[in-house]
């Protein structure tokens, strides 16, 4: 009796089986167009425009075979099942590697995009986030040209060049973190018709403040990330061509401390860089030299840290998070009162200086 | 499950007719054509000889029954004067019909006086060996490095070896007899004083409960008298391997060996036990704990691999890395079926091509690995029946599952494998989960001979749990497995180095 009851629950559980797997959706992998480039922008109408690229690997093994969508809806949400009418396989989102802001759109806030389609857990997080300088539509146009390499592009230059290191976590992070504005890598369509890295942008919220120029971005990383390795450039005499200093970022070291009573910022910061290139009359053998190619190059960076700050004061965004930094060790912070204060804010710098090694580097 | 069942219908113990008079014995005996009756003498026809020509030493027979018969058979008055002019120590006189149908079919002469048919001498000269192979090499559990010699299929010869690997008088050989119409001769062996007497009387009880015709070999031995027939799993260790055979008599486990047989059955085992080798213990024990570790992942690489292809190109594409994206999405572009379907058809054919490469002759064997190896692979892949990514996965994986020394356990772990496959065609990743419960549950259910199958890592020993995936040194080696329950722990003492510090070369 038990066993002909044990088949009878066995049948039961196969009927269960099946009936269950007429529920389960499969997302076979090559029956799929899987999203690498997703851009956004806003056409007159305040309707958005959404744009994406996806490769064909069932026609190529590298990604060289692009197909190119582009929709308009007046919701973020509805974007992804109209793109799926022009598609012969369903779109995927859970693999997008670059999510690319129009300028216009970075500008008057993209908090829509974040709120309906960033925070979903179908995105991954260690994805890079770009604004681009032209609308998204044409920065997608002219990446269809080439390669779907714009992720590995812009993570090889914040692990080499000048961008701090930057992902949709940090993003998410700093963008809803208190007493910090987030800041993103930016990308511009160069003469050639290619896709550059373009610095940084800053957003104030959710809206496109600031586009740094490119001493400002290598300050900007120095004062962001511990292990940058920027290259800076000292020009000391406009016209002689020789007359320059060239450095490569090593190692940063940063201390904020915030002294309440005088209600101010000392920040010092310990460098370790490396001198590229000198000018021939520096002997850096020579420690009077060595001194004064250190002292050049402290004044100039003192200045440029000073200018920078100076810029976010004024603009009123704080990427470095120093609302943040100075809420961690102040327990009577306070958002709009702190905000208020900040563009008057002194920030003592105290620069400290060392040269490991010169001569040229990769 | 076969030997509980005897707990209600405990009757007979033997379906031969049954016999009565000597007669009839001589009678059913005479159906044959190999029995023979002669009269070797012509003075006297009254002494017969009979015997079953296919089973006694025509040598022994001639030379020494027959000769010393003719030149003394002027003293034989009576059967048991023959115990005096004969020179085999192996004779008796009986009247006994059963006891004489029996030494017949031991290879036994029965010798008797036609007249007077009350008094038999059994003469034994039977032949065991007729017909066995002399060499006994190891044919399926190889090592590179330490003894090749394996177990044949003759008791005689097996237990000789056994005796003279393990001179001691401790090793105890119990014999029964299994099968009631092959009597086949089950050797249960132990050591006194070391193994727990529990487990030589549950062998013993179950052995002794079994009702079957016939036993062919040891590993059906094994499955008789397993504590759970429906598993998958082997619950006994069967190897051939004689230095296998003794190290776990040495540990306290309980060893059979079956007349007819290659194989010893060991129990208690657990789980870990058949992925050790007897070659762990001749290679160094950092050397040997990777490679045991490398049959350990061989086995749950071959056991998933294949299902966790078809959960992720199923319904995770997201876990694929963005550079394998294309060539994964590439090589599936033509095929025509859904992952799993693809999977399955590979799978099957791989395990065609074992079956086959098991069951040709060895000279054909050679060409089978060519033709299913290059062409089959090569063909499907090339005809758009499956992605070369899954030939390379497949492959890797049967290959991977020959790692597993005892292949009991190794065909266990390709079976499993389909489950998994259709699991994760159902539920993805869910159902390799869910399958992979099941599998813990059962076996954490198992026993070997009442021990729990999966023992030290489940329930928990401390100090062994860490040796079912290593292999400790020698000096950690000191003591037996205590969930073996031995009587006497300790199996040596080591002594510390008593070199000096700076060598022996120092001045």
């Amino acid at each position: 009796m038990g066993k002909r009851r044990k088949g009878r629950i066995l049948v039961i559980i196969f009927v269960c089986i099946g009936c269950l797997v007429g529920c389960a959706r499969t997302k076979i992998v090559d029956k799929l167009s899987i999203i690498h480039v997703f851009g956004f922008d806003l056409d007159e109408n305040g309707n958005m425009v959404g744009t994406a690229l996806y490769p064909e690997y069932t026609k190529s093994k590298s990604s060289d075979k692009i197909q190119y969508l582009e929709e308009k809806t007046d919701a973020v949400a509805l974007l992804r099942p109209k793109m799926s009418t022009h598609t012969s396989t369903p779109v995927a989102l859970s693999k997008i590697r670059v999510i690319v802001f129009g300028n216009d759109y970075a500008k008057t806030g993209v908090n829509d995009v974040v709120e309906r389609l960033l925070l979903t857990p179908e995105i991954a997080t260690n994805i890079q986030i770009a604004v681009s300088t032209h609308s998204a539509k044409e920065t997608l146009n002219s990446l269809k040209k080439g390669n779907l390499t714009l992720a590995d592009q812009i993570k090889q230059n914040m692990t080499g060049q000048q961008l701090p290191k930057m992902n949709l976590h940090v993003f998410l992070n700093h963008y809803y973190g208190e007493g910090m504005d987030p800041y993103v890598p930016m990308i511009t369509i160069d003469e050639n018709d290619k896709i550059q890295v373009d610095r940084v942008g800053i957003f104030k919220n959710d809206k496109l403040k600031l586009h740094l120029d490119e001493k400002e971005t290598f300050t900007f990383s120095i004062l962001e990330d511990y292990r940058t390795q920027a290259i800076y450039e000292i020009v000391l005499d406009e016209k002689d061509l020789k007359e320059v200093i060239v450095i490569q970022g090593f190692r940063n070291k940063r201390k904020w401390e915030w002294v309440k009573d005088k209600q101010q910022l000392n920040l010092s910061l310990k460098l370790t860089w490396i001198v590229t290139h000198h000018p021939d009359r520096f002997n850096l053998e020579n420690p009077q030299d060595l001194e004064m190619i250190k002292g050049i190059i402290k004044k100039n960076v003192q200045e440029d840290v000073k200018e920078l700050l100076n810029k976010f004061k004024e603009t009123g965004v704080d990427p470095l998070g120093i609302g943040n930094i100075v809420r961690s060790k102040d327990r009577d912070w306070e958002k709009t009162s702190f905000y208020e204060q900040y563009p008057t804010l002194p920030i003592n710098i105290d620069l400290n200086l060392e040269i490991i090694h010169s001569g040229l580097q990769g | 499950m076969f030997w509980k069942k005897k707990d209600f219908k405990q009757t007979v113990n033997s379906y031969e007719t049954e016999e009565k008079t000597i007669e009839e014995v001589f009678n059913k005996a005479k159906k044959s054509s190999d029995f023979t009756t002669i009269t070797p003498i012509e003075k006297n026809n009254n002494i017969s000889l009979s015997f079953f020509k296919t089973l006694v030493d025509s040598k022994t027979l001639q030379q020494s029954l027959l000769q010393n018969l003719k030149e003394n058979i002027s003293v034989v008055e009576k059967v048991s004067d023959l115990k005096n002019i004969i020179p085999i120590e192996d004779m008796v006189v009986t009247k006994d019909p059963k006891e004489i149908e029996k030494a017949l079919h031991e290879g036994a002469t029965v010798i008797y006086f036609k007249n007077q048919m009350d008094e038999f001498a059994l003469l034994k000269i039977g032949n065991a060996r007729l017909g066995q192979r002399e060499t006994n090499d190891t044919q399926n559990e190889f090592s590179v490095i330490g003894p090749k010699v394996g177990f044949i299929e003759d008791i005689g010869t097996n237990l000789h070896m056994l005796r003279e690997h393990l001179h001691s008088p401790d090793l105890i050989f119990d014999e029964l007899v299994v099968g009631t119409r092959t009597q086949t001769k089950v050797v249960i062996a132990y050591i006194d004083g070391v193994t727990n007497p529990e487990f030589v009387k549950t062998a013993t009880q179950r052995l002794q409960n079994l009702d079957v015709d016939a036993i062919f070999d040891n590993t059906q031995l094994e499955q008789l008298i397993s504590d759970h027939s429906s598993s998958p799993f082997p619950l006994f260790v069967t190897t051939e391997r004689i230095d296998r055979t003794v190290g776990s008599l040495l540990l306290g486990q309980v060893v059979l060996i079956t007349d007819k047989s290659s194989y010893a059955v060991i129990g208690p085992v657990n789980l870990m036990d058949f992925f050790s080798n007897p070659e762990d213990f001749y290679l160094p024990s950092l050397i040997a704990s990777f490679f045991k570790l490398i049959r350990i992942f061989g086995m749950l690489f071959s056991m998933f691999a294949t299902s966790f292809y078809v959960a992720i190109l199923t319904f995770h594409f997201e876990v694929i890395p963005k550079d394998l994206l294309g060539p994964i999405i590439n090589s599936r572009a033509n095929v025509p079926f859904p992952p799993v379907i693809e999977v399955l058809f590979l799978e099957v054919t791989i395990d065609l091509l074992r079956e086959a490469g098991a069951r040709l002759p060895t000279k054909i064997g050679q060409t089978l690995g060519i033709v299913g190896g290059i062409v089959i692979g090569q063909a499907t892949v090339e005809a758009a029946l499956t992605s070369t990514i899954l030939l390379i996965i497949v492959a890797l994986s049967a290959l991977a599952s020959f790692t597993t020394p005892i292949y009991k356990m190794s065909t266990a772990v390709r079976m499993l494998r389909y489950p998994f496959i259709l699991l994760a065609a159902i539920w993805g990743g869910l159902g390799i989960y869910v399958g992979l419960l099941f599998i813990i549950g059962h076996l954490s259910r198992l026993k070997s001979l009442g021990v729990p199958y999966m023992v030290p890592l489940y329930p928990y020993r401390k100090g062994w749990a860490l040796g079912s995936f290593i292999r400790p040194s020698f000096v950690n080696l000191k003591k037996r497995p205590s969930y073996f329950r031995p009587l006497s722990n300790k199996r040596y003492t080591p002594t510390p180095s008593q070199d000096s510090e700076d060598g022996l070369n120092s001045e």
